[in-house]
C-alpha cells in the first residue's frame, strides 16, 4: 500500500511542450498515489483537453486564477517559483524528466513517460486529403526557432513535386495567455498549399497530424502535439539538444535536424543559468541559418515520402 | 564550445551534514569543475568535517559551511544541494525518492549525468599502522546509527560479531557519535562490545576509516554514512536497507561488490521511497513498530558473509 498526501499539481507553464510532456507524469501520479487520496491539477483551460480523458472536470482547475490550499494539502509546481538561487529547469534535461522531478520528486521509468494520445475529433470539415498531407509548422515564439520563408517554400515545393500537399499549421497569437511570448509568423504570405494557420483547435491539430504523412518544423509546441501520435516527425533543433526534447512515444519515426556549428544546442550544453536562450548569444543565429530546406527534404526522402 | 563564451561563476553549496549526501555529491562537483570551470571561477561550500572529500578543490576556493562569515560576490550563481526556499506546503526536492547521486546532480547542476560519472571518488590513503590491526583479517561492523529505523538490533550485531570471530576473523566495531558534522541529531551507539574484536568507535578520522575499510575484507552495516564511505573503496559491502529503497542508496562505484540485505517483504518497507508523504519525518517509523528493522536479522548478514569469508 502507498500512503500519500493530497496534492495540488500546478502546471505553471504556458508552453505546449511542457504541458504535453507533463501529462503522462500527472497520469502516473493519479494512478499511483491518488487511489485513496485527493488531488487537483491546475492548468490553463486552453490545455484541459489534454487531461480530460483521465481527470474528472471537478479536479481540473484554472492555473491562471488565484488558489489556496491548506495542509495537509501539498502543492507541487512544474516550474519552481523564482528565487535568487539557480533553480532546476528544463534547460539541461528532457521535458519529461523535468516534469517527473518537479511533480513527483522522482525519476519514473521512461515507459510511463510516453506522451498520451489525445482524443480523436472530427476533422472532415477541413476537406483535407490527409493521406497526401505533409504538415509544415510555420509559426514560432523564440527568435532562434524562427523558420525562414526559404525553408518553408523549399520544403513545400518538394512536397508538391512528390504529388503531396503542403499544409501549413501553427498560430499567430499575442492574446493574454501568450502576451509575454507571442506566436509569430516571420513572413507575410504563405507559399502555395493549404493554410490552416489559426484554424485548428488543439485536438483538431492532433487528429489531423495523426492521419497525415509527416509533420515538419522547428522545435515547438506543435511538434509535441505530433508526439502524441505516431506520425513521422522531422524536427529542427537550434539552441536545444534534441535528446532533451524528442517526444517520448512507443512508435513513430523521429528525425532531428541539427546544425553543425560549435555553439549548437547552446542552451543545453552551456553553463549560463540566467541567459535567455530565446535569443542568440552571439546574435548571428548561425544555427538557424542551417535549418535549410535541403536538410528537411533529405529527411523526408529517407522515410520514403 | 566557443572560446568567447564565459560561463557563470558558480558557488556550489553542499549544504548537508549527512556523509552519504556529501560523498554522493563529490563526483558531481568534480564533474562540474572539470566541465564548466576550466576557465571560469567557482566556490565550494561544505562542512569542515568533509573537507578532505574535496581534495581536488584548492583551499582558496573552499568555504567552510559552519563558518557563517563566508561571503562571495553576487556575480556567483548559487546552487545548493538541499534547496531552501518557500516554506509551508510547497513540496521541495528531496533525496528520499531518487539516488543521492541524481539528487546531487539535479541540485547542483540541474541535469542528469551519465551513470559512470557518479562513481564515488577514492579517498587519499593514510597511514593506519598505529591501530596494530591485521586488516586483511578484519570485518568492519558499523555499530552506530542515527535513526532507530536504520539500525541493527544489538542482539543481531553480537551474532554477526560472534560469527566473524568463529570464522577466525577480527570484528572491528566502528562508528562516530562525537565531533561530527551533524547539528541536531547525532548518531548513537548503545552497542556493548564483546570481549573479542576491536572497538574503534570515535577513534578514527574519516580518512583513517576509509583506509581501514579499503584494507579490510568486508564492511557490514545498515544504510548510513560509513556505508557510503565504504563506497569510496572496492571492499565488499554488506548493507541493510529499511525505510529507503536500496536502489536509491547503494553507492555507485566502478569496482566492488555490494550485497543488499532487504527487510522481509512487509507491505511498508522502503516507505520513504515509495510513499508520497512529503512532510512526514521518516526518521521514525510511521507505524511505530519498526518491523523492517526487526527483520534485518543476523542470519541474513551471516549468509552474505559466508559468500565473502
Amino acid at each position: 500500500m502507498i500512503i500519500s498526501d493530497p496534492v495540488c499539481y500546478s502546471m505553471n507553464s504556458i508552453s505546449m511542450g511542457d504541458v504535453i510532456a507533463a501529462a503522462p507524469i500527472i497520469k502516473y501520479a493519479i494512478e499511483t498515489y491518488h487511489k485513496n487520496t485527493d488531488y487537483k491539477v491546475l492548468v490553463r483551460p486552453y490545455y484541459w483537453d489534454i487531461f480530460k480523458s483521465f481527470i474528472p472536470e471537478d479536479k481540473l482547475g484554472d492555473q491562471s486564477l488565484p488558489f489556496t490550499f491548506h495542509p495537509p494539502w501539498q502543492i507541487r509546481y512544474l516550474n519552481t517559483p523564482r528565487s535568487t538561487n539557480a533553480r532546476t529547469t528544463s534547460m539541461h534535461m528532457h521535458l519529461s524528466t523535468f516534469a517527473s522531478i518537479q511533480f513527483l520528486n522522482r525519476l519514473i521509468d521512461v515507459d510511463y513517460m510516453n506522451y498520451l494520445p489525445l482524443p480523436k475529433v472530427d476533422v472532415s470539415h477541413f476537406n483535407l486529403n490527409l493521406d497526401k498531407s505533409v504538415l509544415i509548422i510555420v509559426t514560432y515564439r523564440d527568435e532562434v526557432r524562427k523558420i525562414s520563408f526559404d525553408t518553408v517554400a523549399g520544403i513545400a515545393e518538394w512536397v508538391k513535386s512528390r504529388g503531396l500537399i503542403p499544409v501549413y499549421i501553427g498560430k499567430v497569437d499575442a492574446s493574454e495567455m501568450w502576451k509575454d511570448s507571442p506566436f509569430k509568423l516571420s513572413f507575410d504570405s504563405l507559399p502555395e498549399g493549404v493554410d490552416l494557420l489559426n484554424k485548428t483547435s488543439l485536438l483538431e491539430m492532433a487528429s489531423i497530424m495523426a492521419r497525415s504523412r509527416a509533420v515538419v518544423g522547428l522545435d515547438s509546441g506543435p511538434i509535441h502535439v505530433a508526439g502524441t501520435t505516431s506520425v513521422p516527425i522531422v524536427c529542427g533543433f537550434t539552441n536545444v539538444d534534441p535528446k532533451h526534447r524528442e517526444p517520448i512515444r512507443k512508435k513513430g519515426i523521429f528525425i532531428p535536424i541539427t546544425p553543425e556549428v560549435e555553439c549548437a544546442h547552446c542552451q543545453s550544453n552551456w553553463w549560463l543559468n540566467y541567459y535567455d536562450f530565446g535569443f542568440c548569444y552571439f546574435k548571428h543565429a548561425d544555427c538557424l541559418k542551417q535549418m535549410t530546406a535541403t536538410k528537411f527534404i533529405s529527411a523526408l526522402e529517407s522515410i520514403g515520402l | 564550445m566557443p572560446d568567447t563564451v564565459q560561463f557563470d561563476p558558480v558557488c556550489y553549496s553542499v549544504n548537508s551534514t549527512a556523509m552519504g549526501d556529501v560523498l554522493a555529491a563529490v563526483p558531481v562537483v568534480k564533474y562540474a569543475i572539470d566541465t564548466y570551470h576550466r576557465e571560469c571561477d567557482y566556490r565550494l561550500v561544505a562542512s569542515k568535517h568533509f573537507k578532505e572529500f574535496f581534495y581536488f578543490v584548492p583551499d582558496s576556493k573552499f568555504l567552510v559551511m559552519e563558518d557563517d562569515t563566508w561571503k562571495f560576490d553576487k556575480v556567483y550563481s548559487l546552487r545548493r544541494l538541499n534547496d531552501v526556499g518557500p516554506k509551508g506546503n510547497l513540496c521541495r526536492l528531496t533525496p528520499a525518492k531518487m539516488s543521492l547521486s541524481y539528487y546531487a546532480s539535479i541540485g547542483l547542476l540541474g541535469e542528469i549525468l551519465d551513470k559512470n560519472k557518479y562513481n564515488y571518488l577514492p579517498l587519499p590513503e593514510v597511514d593506519i599502522t598505529k591501530f596494530n590491526i591485521d586488516f586483511a583479517k578484519a570485518v568492519i561492523l558499523v555499530v552506530s546509527y542515527r535513526d532507530i529505523n536504520r539500525s541493527i538490533p544489538n542482539a543481531e550485531l553480537l551474532k554477526i560479531a560472534e560469527y566473524v570471530k568463529e570464522r577466525g576473523y577480527t570484528p572491528v566495531y566502528i562508528g562516530r557519535t562525537q565531533d561530527g558534522a551533524w547539528k541536531d541529531r547525532a548518531p548513537v551507539s548503545p552497542f556493548v562490545a564483546p570481549s573479542y574484536g576491536v572497538d574503534l568507535r570515535n577513534q578514527t578520522s574519516i580518512l583513517e576509516l576509509a583506509s581501514m575499510m579499503s584494507n579490510s575484507i568486508a564492511v557490514c552495516g545498515v544504510d548510513s554514512g560509513p556505508i557510503h564511505l565504504a563506497g569510496t573503496t572496492p571492499t565488499t559491502i554488506i548493507a541493510g536497507y529499511t525505510n529507503v529503497d536500496w536502489r536509491y542508496r547503494v553507492p555507485s562505484r566502478r569496482n566492488g561488490r555490494t550485497v543488499v540485505i532487504e527487510p522481509d517483504p512487509i507491505d511498508c518497507r522502503y516507505c520513504s521511497s515509495r510513499w508520497a508523504k512529503d512532510y512526514y519525518d521518516f526518521l521514525n517509523c510511521y507505524y511505530g513498530h519498526n518491523n523492517c528493522v526487526k527483520t534485518l536479522r543476523a542470519e541474513k548478514y551471516i549468509n552474505a558473509l559466508e559468500t565473502v569469508l
